[in-house]
């Protein structure tokens, strides 16, 4: 049995980056109804715009990464609020393709501009590491797997514990009898719009950093948090990031073996498609039309 | 989809439609580089994907997401069988489309017996799990093995049928088989299957009421999408004699399926203009000296538009201006184009009034 230690730790630190991703699709899911497979195409964006600030325009990194984050947040906000709204009463399968839509022009404008040469997002916390299991693991990652915790517990706490997490899921339910009720339909909108894109801006940045800096894996990216959100019920933010590690910690954790190395970075997707096929067992009973 | 012509004037609609699509046959391959050719030939192949996924959104509001991919299925099956064996092509092209049916099938159902949203995750999650056991496997090209693949020697091209090796035969031979496909999907539309989906698409209960198992249906029409699709692959695989992994990655069948939308979904013109600009639109950015990327964002705005404006896509507009020009010159009345979706809400009203369709026995 080969030593598994550091594909691991290794593994923790990509399944974070599915599970955030699973994350913010899960919370925007459970709040609009919309399931947004342009969280990738958001997060590409803010990291290009944030390396373009930073290295070809001298600006500070703190700066770029705000900026980054701020174009996200924008793009996100104005997909939510002019478009996605339109699609409100077309099926749940539907409004996920209108933001198909979305990731295809953000991918193609932004493969565009800045063209596929290979770049990396430097970030200034990449020269400070430490060791775990005999890896060396630097700051950045670290902070990454540090803030997805970080944002499980605050989604978590937003989504159960405040009006604005309670009028969230109640518009995710029924719209009309949300507006019915009294509940802000238009603000609590953007506000969900507004944290997914600030997520996705975020999410881009730290893609950018430990991955390639490229318009098409980051949009694509979006696959394997999709596949964290499936393992999450679509619902259970938990259930998400524990899912979203796991599939990283069984990508890496494939490596040492040498029958299916080469076939490890289908663990994600074969996992989600393993418990959609478990739910479809225990759920038919109660199925549901969307 | 197709459904209309075949209804309202079958044997002359499908009378004509052979008459153009034999002439259109003879000629593109005399007027057209060898470039476009095999472009053309390509667009075909993906045109069948394109139908499946049309009938699946246009009929059965499902999204497949992972028609390209079904399409390498297909062209995997294609090229180890005729590396392997002596089978006739056509064999080939009917073994390939008929073990990615039964791939569609067992992905299919699971998914679709939870809700419409997770088959359209589940294809997702196919297409991206397919383009990666691809870029480690390769496409068989000669070699010995499960996988067939050729490590050292030269690489093996895949044999087209002899009465088709030139390419201008071979895209003939291509015309005929996507032409039997569209037609009999059209066929099905036509009948009770076609009744099945609509009531399906419909919603609002009505196929619970007709007690139609949707699950099934919805899995059968996923399984006919793989079918054209395997036949498509193993096309493919003929037109180019080989295939390579990049042709097939996730993103592929997101642009498809976008195009596919976009394009329209109750024409069969609508899979045929998908599949042209899928092929067309890149190449021609790229002759232009326009970066080929921004292609991407056109299919992004024709999606969204075409999901927010409903009709049928730029079929439909087409067909809608084509009924304008003529009433215009034919004097009779409406100078309005009428409206896009109204040509297929009727076909579907009165199927499903006069008949129950009789499916009540549909495995449960």
């Amino acid at each position: 049995m080969p030593d598994l230690g550091p594909f691991i730790v290794a593994g923790v630190s990509l399944g974070a980056i599915y599970a955030l991703g699973g994350m913010t699709i899960v919370m925007l899911f459970r709040s609009t109804g919309v399931l947004n497979l342009a969280h990738g195409g958001v997060g590409a964006v803010s990291a290009l715009v944030a390396w373009d600030l930073s290295f070809e325009r001298g600006q500070s990194i703190l700066v770029a990464l705000l900026v980054g984050i701020a174009v996200a947040t924008a793009i996100s906000v104005t997909f939510g609020v002019l478009i996605a709204p339109r699609l409100n009463s077309a099926p749940a399968a539907h409004r996920a393709a209108g933001t198909l839509g979305l990731a295809l022009i953000l991918f193609g404008a932004a493969d565009w501009y800045w063209g596929d040469q290979p770049r990396s997002l430097r970030l200034p916390t990449d020269t400070w590491a430490t060791e775990i299991l005999g890896v060396r693991v630097t700051g950045t990652r670290l902070i990454l797997v540090l803030l997805v915790v970080v944002i499980a517990i605050a989604l978590e706490l937003l989504l159960r514990h405040t009006r604005l997490g309670l009028q969230m899921r109640a518009l995710a339910d029924d719209r009309d009898h949300s507006a019915l009720l009294g509940v802000r339909i238009a603000r609590t909108d953007v506000a969900a719009w507004v944290i997914a894109g600030v997520l996705g801006g975020i999410a881009g940045i730290m893609l950018g950093n430990v991955s390639r800096l490229e318009a098409a894996p980051l949009t694509f990216l979006v696959i394997p948090a999709v596949a964290a959100a499936v393992g999450g019920r679509l619902s259970s933010l938990t259930l998400t990031l524990m899912a979203g590690i796991g599939m990283g910690v069984l990508e890496t954790g494939l490596t040492p073996f040498g029958s299916v190395t080469q076939y490890r970075s289908v663990a994600p997707f074969a996992v989600a498609i393993v418990i959609v096929l478990v739910m479809s067992r225990m759920a038919d009973t109660e199925r549901i039309d969307a | 989809m197709s459904g209309s012509f075949v209804q309202s004037s079958p044997t002359r609609s499908i009378a004509l439609s052979t008459v153009l699509i034999a002439a259109l046959a003879m000629m593109i391959p005399t007027v057209v580089s060898a470039f476009w050719l095999r472009s053309l030939t390509s667009s075909l192949v993906f045109s069948l994907a394109a139908l499946g996924a049309a009938f699946l959104f246009g009929r059965l509001q499902v999204a497949s997401l992972c028609q390209v991919a079904l399409v390498a299925i297909g062209g995997w099956v294609g090229l180890r069988l005729s590396h392997a064996t002596d089978v006739p092509f056509l064999v080939s092209v009917v073994t390939g489309g008929l073990v990615t049916a039964g791939f569609g099938i067992a992905v299919g159902f699971p998914a679709l017996r939870i809700r419409g949203l997770y088959f359209a995750l589940v294809t997702l999650m196919v297409a991206a799990g397919i383009e990666k056991i691809l870029q480690a496997t390769g496409f068989p090209d000669g070699g010995g093995g499960v996988l067939g693949v050729d490590v050292v020697g030269d690489r093996t091209a895949m044999a087209r049928p002899s009465i088709a090796v030139s390419d201008a035969a071979y895209f003939r031979y291509c015309v005929v088989l996507v032409a039997v496909c569209f037609f009999f999907v059209a066929l099905l539309q036509a009948g009770r299957v076609g009744r099945m989906w609509a009531s399906i698409g419909r919603g609002g209960g009505l196929d619970r009421s007709l007690g139609i198992n949707t699950p099934v249906v919805q899995t059968a029409a996923f399984g006919l999408a793989g079918f054209l699709s395997g036949i498509g692959g193993v096309l493919l695989a003929g037109s180019v004699g080989y295939l390579d992994p990049a042709t097939f990655r996730a993103q592929e069948s997101i642009v498809l399926f976008a195009l596919a939308v976009a394009c329209g979904t109750v024409s069969p013109l609508g899979p045929i203009f998908a599949a042209l600009l899928y092929r067309a639109i890149p190449t021609l950015l790229n002759s232009w000296d326009v970066d080929g990327d921004l292609a991407n964002v056109i299919f992004g705005v024709a999606l969204l538009q075409a999901l927010i404006q409903g009709g049928d896509g730029l079929s439909g507009q087409l067909i809608a201006l084509a009924g304008w020009v003529r009433r215009r010159f034919t004097g009779r009345r409406g100078s309005e184009p009428p409206a896009v979706d109204e040509s297929d809400v009727g076909e579907l009203e009165s199927p499903i009034g006069d008949r129950t369709p009789d499916v009540a026995q549909a495995p449960t």
